[in-house]
């Protein structure tokens, strides 16, 4: 006798996912805990008589897992493949499965995370805001209808792509160079867009002025801005960046710049 | 609307978006938390154009903003929903208001490693119950148990600073030396730079930096805002692509 998974506990799997992935986010397992909540309509529908198989096939998904939670959609279709293909016999024990998913949650992530959030979320977002401050209602509306298609349309595509296809395509895909060019040329765009907020984001501008002895004082920000603009944000982006790069903590960064921004605020040196 | 109601809904909206419900919105009302937050605000308020000014101004602080590895920078949420909503009922300046959301956000970067040890508790009791073989309580556990955390630490204290704070703030605005204001608007400037180091953090590659220097003087010499910038952006990223696959070939 064979179960077979069909669409909707897939579904079920699928939307858990995108729903509740992220709410028990926790040190122990990280995604561990959503990504067994997602496999629950799996894991019923497969073995619906017997409470050992099920205990086994929850403790299985119950461990460390962590990913970009769109692209991570492919690994919790190939994880229902295999658990079909265990429910009916075939000989797959635990550790293939949390090998197979450990080994593709941090290329997936690798390439989730610059697509999705360096590339997608800024560049919406950055046209978003272009519109808002104009005024057009359209900006944030623009932003939340793109951006919530990307995320519902892609997961679910990659999802049935990871139950259909089976893990040999997924490492053939990665494995193949097309998804590593593709995630590059995207960093492109992405270097480009942060170029340009760079300008547009950081705004700080000093108030210093020098008197010449002549009549009107010299506005150190007017020199500034005809040989070199925006120099200022540059620096500052560039002294935050070499900060990230020697390892130091986000929260130990703001304080740093919450007392630089402090203190020469005060002195009137930058504004 | 009442102010009760009005606090009452943005504060359950920022405490569920901060554990992540529903995932799908986490790059939309998440991270874009002070644009939509301002966009609805305008919407309940009445007056739709100073949302959207709030809004987009305060979310050019945040638009660098990742999460990467589980790490916030500076939490895009409460800035949003909870500082958004404080500004807009003081009928402050946008300038103001990104200190105020900067500060929520520093906040919010804070308690985010909280709720995620709270929720190794749900950890352990789904490893006390699984051997039963029943779904129905790691359903429970990871779907629905967390959100007291959210409720205890989001909704309850989120909801007293937009309740109370609209009116503090119009008060402490009034009072303040404006020396104190320029510090809070220097550091306001100063910070939007984390969360795009952070992103160059993720992309970066010695072959990029030309993208990011063309980038650069598009906007600072050109003048040019975003939307053009991308449009430029997708043609060097196809011309990247093409040129990637040549040399293969």
């Amino acid at each position: 006798m064979t179960v077979k998974l069909e669409k909707p506990e897939l579904v079920k799997c699928w939307l858990r996912w995108i729903t509740y992935g992220q709410h028990c986010y926790n040190y122990q397992n990280m995604q561990g805990m959503g990504f067994c909540n997602s496999m629950l309509p799996i894991i019923d529908k497969l073995y619906p008589n017997d409470p050992i198989a099920r205990a086994e096939a929850m403790k299985r998904h119950l461990v460390y897992y962590n990913t970009e939670n769109n692209w991570g959609a492919v690994i919790n279709g190939l994880t229902c493949s295999m658990e079909e293909e265990k429910a009916n016999g075939a000989e797959i024990n635990d550790a293939t499965i949390n090998s197979v998913k450990a080994a593709l949650m941090g290329p997936i992530a690798g390439v989730g995370d610059t697509v999705t959030q360096s590339v997608v979320k800024t560049i919406l977002l950055g046209i978003g805001c272009d519109l808002a401050v104009q005024g057009n209602s359209l900006g944030p509306i623009l932003f939340f209808v793109g951006m919530s298609a990307y995320c519902i349309v892609l997961s679910n595509r990659l999802f049935f792509l990871g139950y259909n296809q089976g893990k040999a395509s997924i490492s053939k895909l990665l494995s193949s160079g097309k998804v590593g060019k593709i995630t590059e040329a995207l960093s492109a765009l992405g270097m480009v867009i942060i170029g340009s907020l760079v300008c547009t984001v950081i705004g700080v501008t000093t108030p210093l002025t020098f008197s010449a002895g002549v009549s009107s004082p010299v506005v150190l920000q007017d020199v500034l801005n005809s040989i070199f603009p925006k120099i200022l944000p540059l620096v500052v982006f560039f002294a935050s960046y070499a900060m990230v790069k020697k390892g130091f903590k986000p929260l130990k960064i703001i304080g740093l710049l919450a007392l630089v921004g402090a203190v020469l605020g005060l002195l009137g040196i930058l504004a | 609307m009442s102010l009760f109601l009005h606090a009452a809904i943005m504060a359950f909206i920022a405490a569920m978006l901060e554990i992540g419900f529903p995932m799908w919105t986490k790059w939309s009302l998440y991270l874009g938390g002070p644009l939509m937050a301002g966009f609805i605000n305008g919407l309940i308020m009445g007056d739709v154009q100073y949302g959207l000014l709030m809004g987009g101004t305060i979310m050019m602080v945040y638009i660098g903003v990742s999460v990467i590895g589980g790490v916030v920078s500076s939490d895009p949420n409460l800035g949003g929903w909870i500082g958004v909503t404080v500004a807009m009922l003081a009928r402050s300046d946008p300038d103001v208001g990104i200190t105020v959301a900067t500060t929520l956000g520093i906040f919010g970067s804070l308690t985010n490693p909280l709720l995620k040890s709270l929720n190794t508790i749900w950890v352990t009791r789904a490893h006390l119950v699984v051997d039963k073989g029943d779904t129905k309580p790691i359903y429970l556990l990871s779907s629905w148990l967390p959100v007291i955390w959210s409720m205890i630490f989001w909704f309850i204290p989120g909801f007293v600073i937009i309740y109370y704070g609209s009116g503090a703030l119009e008060t402490f605005l009034a009072v303040v030396p404006t020396q104190v204001t320029t510090a809070l608007a220097t550091i306001g400037h100063l910070l939007p730079s984390l969360g795009l180091a952070m992103l160059m953090n993720l992309l970066y590659d010695s072959k990029m930096i030309p993208y990011f220097v063309i980038g650069f003087f598009l906007t600072a010499y050109a003048g040019f805002s975003t939307t053009p910038v991308a449009l430029v952006g997708v043609a060097l990223a196809f011309m990247h692509y093409f040129n990637n696959n040549k040399e293969v070939a």
